[in-house]
């Protein structure tokens, strides 16, 4: 899930041989040039590359640990009204005294389609574990999300359930940090967790602020939360800092850590197919808004850098359509329009819906705006 | 008795809508309360000669942008009144375009003197332009008198629509916010 996901970029900061790190990055990378993004379906995600200091929670904390973790989710089309998203999350760690532990699962998440607003719902199944020690995982989420301008928060509850009880008799559940009488009397089924993310994207900045609340009984109640702040450089491409303090993974060995991370973050989903062209580079300027111009009916957008660009409109039935890429600040509409006055808005990064330069803007009706484009 | 005779009024004396007004996207789109309500606007646009789609468009507007329900009828309700307004002051034979301009533009402050006074002024070129500059004049902070001004004056030199574009470049700054 997505949760799962952003956890596995904590870990993989938490890495300690970089071999380790570029392996797990390259086989994202090949799963992410291997589907095709369409413009009916993309694949989102973010993969870490990342290095940085970890303070254990675990009285013997001084093992080498070795983790990894990829997590990326593919969107469809719409169904139903509803926006359904496959996700999959792969992780790996050992010790050099322990048999290494592997866990993954794969889901789907459904979300209406709002655009300010909007719940989900989600399911995976999985497993975790080492050797002969593996137990077979649920995990079932709901969420809300609101987007106030650049900013979006989510707020979700989630329960993991595990199909076998965690004992200590393999790498299942070896968090050391956990009570020895928890693991004595019997250890972990599941738990239950609430967690909340705050993201402010201010053209090429973002920050987040994520905290979750692991709940259950005294000895698995933990409180997990990471700070961090990114630099797209590129579209696709960015410097990420955070420090936090991750929650243990049952089932990949990983115990709970204070953690200071700096790296390289690689977006998937909306990748540009196009050279970026010498003078397209510059963010538009005296712009606080994207530029829109029609020529020949073709529409094309300039803008800040952005992983996505979408738009929707009459021309749409106002679904969200992606844009082409025609370089890192470029955008086009791969169909023509037909003549005449059309209503259209567009986002970015997932962003609010805006009005271009180049296009009337007109009250909407629903409390916003509109933009209005005349089409010879 | 009572209950065979309210059955008669409910299955025979209940005005069926319209096949044309049931619009497939509505239905995938839209509750069946709201999606019954714009029916019943698209119902009235039809009697009064006015394109359905622009309403038909307001509502998914409505519903990708998530508002409820209520909000979503409103709207189209509101524009099936500008376009009527626009209608009455650009006369039947005004292009869809046209109308719904017209109604972007009753809707920004303009009365329907001002725009049965562009139609007059341009009888022989499109309104669509002109009424959008004004609609977006107005939007972007203009009072509504001065941007009237501006577009009816070039309306009365005979503009074209660069020029109606270049007013709107001239009195509306490069990205100011929407």
């Amino acid at each position: 899930m997505s949760q799962s996901r952003d956890q596995g970029a904590r870990c993989l900061a938490m890495t300690s041989l970089l071999w380790r790190r570029v392996a797990t990055g390259c086989i994202a990378l090949a799963l992410a040039l291997a589907v095709p993004a369409s413009a009916a379906a993309q694949l989102v995600g973010n993969i870490d590359f990342g290095t940085g200091p970890a303070s254990w929670d675990q009285t013997d904390g001084r093992d080498q640990l070795l983790n990894g973790a990829f997590g990326a989710g593919y969107r469809f089309a719409d169904f139903l009204g509803l926006q359904p998203e496959l996700t999959g999350d792969f992780g790996l760690s050992s010790r050099p005294a322990k048999e290494a532990a592997l866990g993954w699962n794969i889901g789907a998440r459904f979300d209406t389609k709002g655009t300010d607003r909007g719940v989900w719902l989600g399911a995976a199944i999985g497993a975790a574990g080492s050797g002969n020690q593996r137990s077979a995982l649920t995990t079932l989420e709901a969420g809300v999300r609101r987007a106030l301008g650049p900013a979006r928060v989510d707020l979700w509850l989630s329960r993991t359930g595990f199909g076998t009880r965690i004992s200590t008799g393999g790498g299942l559940a070896q968090d050391s940090a956990l009570p020895d009488t928890l693991v004595r009397r019997g250890g972990v089924t599941d738990y239950i967790e609430l967690g909340s993310r705050a993201a402010l994207r201010l053209s090429r900045y973002e920050l987040g602020l994520s905290v979750t609340q692991r709940m259950g009984s005294a000895a698995i109640r933990r409180t997990g939360w990471e700070l961090s702040a990114t630099w797209w450089m590129m579209p696709s491409v960015g410097i990420v800092g955070s420090t936090g303090h991750s929650l243990p993974e049952f089932g990949f060995t990983v115990p709970s850590a204070r953690y200071g991370t700096v790296g390289l973050r690689l977006a998937l989903g909306a990748r540009s197919q196009v050279p970026v062209a010498r003078g397209d580079e510059a963010e538009p300027k005296s712009s606080n808004r994207p530029m829109l111009s029609v020529a020949d009916r073709r529409l094309t957008v300039r803008w800040a850098p952005a992983r996505t660009a979408e738009v929707m409109g009459d021309f749409t039935d106002w679904k969200p359509l992606p844009l082409a890429p025609m370089s890192e600040v470029r955008w086009t509409l791969p169909v023509a329009l037909s003549p005449g006055v059309h209503h259209l808005n567009l986002r970015f990064d997932g962003g609010a819906w805006l009005v271009p330069a180049g296009a009337f803007a007109v009250d909407d009706g629903f409390g916003g705006r509109v933009g209005l484009i005349v089409v010879r | 008795m009572f209950r065979l005779t309210a059955l008669f009024f409910f299955l025979f004396l209940q005005p069926p809508a319209p096949a044309d007004a049931q619009d497939p996207r509505l239905a995938s789109r839209l509750d069946s309360l709201t999606r019954t309500q714009v029916e019943a606007v698209l119902t009235t646009a039809e009697g009064r000669q006015l394109p359905v789609e622009p309403l038909v468009q307001k509502a998914l507007e409505g519903a990708s942008k998530g508002a409820p329900g209520p909000r979503i009828v409103a709207a189209v309700q509101a524009l099936l009144v500008d376009l009527t307004r626009a209608q009455q002051g650009l006369g039947r034979n005004t292009t869809a375009d046209e109308l719904v301009a017209g109604a972007a533009a009753l809707r920004a402050g303009a009365t329907l003197e001002m725009v049965d006074g562009i139609r007059r002024t341009r009888a022989n070129g499109g309104v669509a332009v002109p009424l959008a500059v004004f609609a977006d004049l107005v939007a972007g902070g203009m009072p509504v008198d001065a941007a009237w001004h501006s577009v009816s004056e070039l309306a009365q030199k005979g503009g074209d629509e660069e020029q109606f574009l270049e007013l709107r470049e001239r009195l509306r700054p490069r990205g100011e916010s929407p």
